[in-house]
C-alpha cells in the first residue's frame, strides 16, 4: 500500500475530531462531577492531545505531496474539488480548536462564548469528515463511490475519539467514581459503534459482492490478497466489543474495567488501522 | 471547436512508433508515457475432434489523454493546475501542481503521469505547439499505418460515429472522451472472454492500479516460471 500517509492523515484527523466532540460533550458533566479546577486540567490535557493528533495528521498529509511548496495553492478549486474543501475544513477545524484552547487556557470570555466556539469547531470537524468521505467518492472508482465512506468515517471518528478520551481520563486527577462512570459511558458508546462498524463492513462486502465484475474483483483482492488484514480487522473488532463489555460489567473491579478499556483501545486502534489498509486496497479504478 | 484523436484499432500493428515519437518529442523520463500502446489478448485453443482450433485473439489500443468533455482530472484538482483550454485541450500547469496525484486516481485512462523526479504530474499536451504551427501531433505524424488521426471532435464523430464500448476502455459516459475509434473485430469478444493487457509491465501507471491490471496480474503470474 502506497497510501500510508493518507491512511495516517484520515485516521489521525478523525481521531482528533472524535476526541474534540467527546471533550465538548463531557466538559459540562466534568465540571459538575469533579469541580472546575479538575475539569479545567482534564480538558487542557484532552485539548493538547487532540491538537497534537491534528498536527500530526496535517504533517502526514504533506508527506505524500510531490511539490509541498505549492501546498498553499490547494484551496484554489473550492468550486469543484472535494480535496480543496477537505483542506479548508481541516484548517477551520484546527483553527477553531486553537481558538478554543486559547480561550480555555486564558480563561478568557464568558462560558457561552467558549461553548459557541467549541460547537462551531465541532461542526467544522463534522464538515471535515463529510469532505473526507466525498474525496473518495469518485465516479470512476466504483468500490469507493458509496455512502459507506461517510458511515464508516463518522463511526471511526466517534470510536477512536471515545477511546482516546477514555484512555486520557485515566491519567487525569479525576476521582475513581466519576472516572468509572465516564469509562462505562464511553465503553457503552464503543460497543454500539463497533457493532455498527461491523454492520457497515458487512454491508460494504455485500454491496461489492453484488456489484459489477470490477467490484467483485476488488473484493477478492481485499479478502484474499489482504487476508491477514481482513481477519485482524474483524477479529479485533469482536475482541474490542468483549473488552468494552468487561468495562461495562457491574460485577468487575474498577481496576479490571480500566485495564480492559486500555486493552480495548489498543485492539480497536489496530482493527481500525487494518480497516483503513483494506479501504485503500479496495481502490479499483474503471478503465486502464 | 474541441480537438479529438481518432484511432483505428483494426489497422494498428502495435509498432509503438506513436509511443516512441511522443516520448522523444517531449523528452519524457523513465516510467512516464503520455501515449501508451496496450496489447490486449485473450481467447484459447479449443479441441475439435482430434484437432485443436485456435480461438485466440489480440489487438492493440493506442491511448493518450482524451482531452475529455467532462475531464474528471480538472474537476478534482485542488490547485487548478489541471485546466482545460477553450479548444478542449487539457493541460497541467507545473508551476501550480502540488503533486497530490488525485488526478491520477480519478482519470480512467491513466492519462496523468507522475514525474517522480520533478514531484509533479505531467500529461499529453496534444502537441499544442505543433498545432499552433499547423502541424499534427507527433504521435499522429509518426504512425506508419495511418491508424492515428486527429481533428475537430464534431467532425470525427460525424465520420466515425460515437465511441463504442471497447475492452478495456471505461464507459464513455464517465468523462465523455474526445476520442473516435474503429474497434478491432475481436474487441466485442474481449470483455466476455476475460482478455488481459499483455504488456502491463510496460504501460502501467507509475502509481495507481486500475481494474484492468487485475486480469493482467493473473495472466502474468500464470505465465511466469
Amino acid at each position: 500500500m502506497k497510501e500510508r500517509s493518507l491512511a495516517a492523515f484520515t485516521l489521525l484527523m478523525q481521531t482528533a475530531v472524535g476526541a474534540f466532540w467527546a471533550l465538548t460533550a463531557l466538559q459540562g458533566w466534568l465540571s459538575r462531577q469533579a469541580g472546575n479546577e479538575t475539569a479545567h486540567r482534564t480538558i487542557s490535557l484532552l485539548l493538547i492531545v487532540a491538537g497534537a493528533l491534528a498536527a500530526l495528521g496535517m504533517l502526514a498529509s504533506f508527506v505524500h505531496l510531490g511539490a509541498p511548496r505549492n501546498a498553499w495553492r490547494v484551496l484554489a478549486n473550492l468550486r469543484s474539488s472535494w480535496l480543496s474543501r477537505e483542506i479548508l475544513c481541516t484548517l477551520l477545524f484546527a483553527g477553531g480548536g486553537a481558538v478554543y484552547a486559547g480561550l480555555h487556557w486564558l480563561n478568557f470570555g464568558p462560558a457561552i462564548l467558549r461553548l459557541a466556539v467549541a460547537n462551531v469547531t465541532s461542526l467544522c470537524g463534522a464538515a471535515l469528515i463529510i469532505c473526507m468521505a466525498q474525496v473518495y467518492r469518485l465516479r470512476t472508482v466504483r468500490t469507493w463511490d458509496s455512502d459507506m465512506n461517510l458511515r464508516s468515517f463518522f463511526t471511526s471518528a466517534l470510536l477512536l475519539g471515545c477511546l482516546t478520551v477514555g484512555a486520557l481520563l485515566m491519567i487525569t486527577p479525576l476521582q475513581s467514581r466519576p472516572l468509572t462512570v465516564a469509562l462505562q459511558a464511553l465503553a457503552l458508546g464503543v460497543v454500539v459503534l463497533l457493532a455498527l462498524q461491523l454492520g457497515f463492513v458487512a454491508l460494504w462486502i455485500s454491496e461489492m459482492a453484488s456489484g459489477s465484475d470490477a467490484a467483485r474483483q476488488a473484493l477478492a483482492a481485499m479478502t484474499t490478497g489482504r487476508r491477514a488484514a481482513f481477519r485482524v480487522r474483524l477479529a479485533l473488532a469482536i475482541v474490542g466489543i468483549f473488552l468494552s463489555g468487561v468495562t461495562l460489567s457491574p460485577w468487575g473491579s474498577a481496576i479490571a474495567g480500566r485495564i480492559s478499556f486500555l486493552l480495548a483501545f489498543v485492539v480497536i486502534l489496530i482493527s481500525e488501522i487494518a480497516g483503513r489498509v483494506l479501504f485503500y486496497e479496495a481502490y479499483a479504478r474503471e478503465g486502464i | 471547436m474541441p480537438y479529438a484523436f481518432y484511432f483505428d484499432s483494426s489497422s494498428c500493428s502495435g509498432c509503438k512508433a506513436c509511443q516512441v515519437a511522443c516520448k522523444d518529442k517531449h523528452n519524457l523520463p523513465l516510467g512516464v508515457l503520455w501515449r501508451r500502446v496496450y496489447e490486449v489478448a485473450g481467447g484459447e485453443w479449443q479441441p475439435q475432434g482430434e484437432a485443436w482450433l485456435s480461438m485466440v485473439f489480440a489487438y492493440n489500443l493506442s491511448i493518450a489523454c482524451n482531452h475529455c468533455e467532462k475531464p474528471i482530472c480538472v474537476e478534482v484538482c485542488p490547485t487548478t493546475a489541471m485546466h482545460q483550454r477553450p479548444d478542449g485541450i487539457v493541460l497541467v500547469d507545473a508551476d501550480k501542481c502540488v503533486g497530490c496525484k488525485y488526478c491520477a486516481w480519478a482519470c480512467p485512462y491513466g492519462a496523468p503521469q507522475f514525474d517522480e523526479a520533478a514531484g509533479r504530474m505531467t500529461k499529453c499536451t496534444f502537441c499544442a505547439d505543433n498545432l499552433a504551427e499547423g502541424e499534427p501531433p507527433s504521435c499522429v505524424a509518426a504512425c506508419p499505418m495511418r491508424a492515428l488521426d486527429f481533428g475537430e471532435r464534431a467532425d470525427l464523430e460525424t465520420r466515425h460515429g460515437p465511441l463504442k464500448p471497447v475492452y478495456p476502455l471505461p464507459e464513455a459516459a464517465l468523462t465523455r472522451p474526445s476520442l473516435a475509434l474503429t474497434p478491432h473485430r475481436e474487441a466485442t469478444r474481449a470483455a466476455a472472454e476475460s482478455a488481459a493487457i499483455g504488456n502491463w509491465e510496460e504501460v502501467r501507471p507509475t502509481s495507481h492500479r486500475p481494474i484492468s491490471s487485475r486480469n493482467s496480474d493473473k495472466v502474468n503470474k500464470k505465465n511466469s516460471p
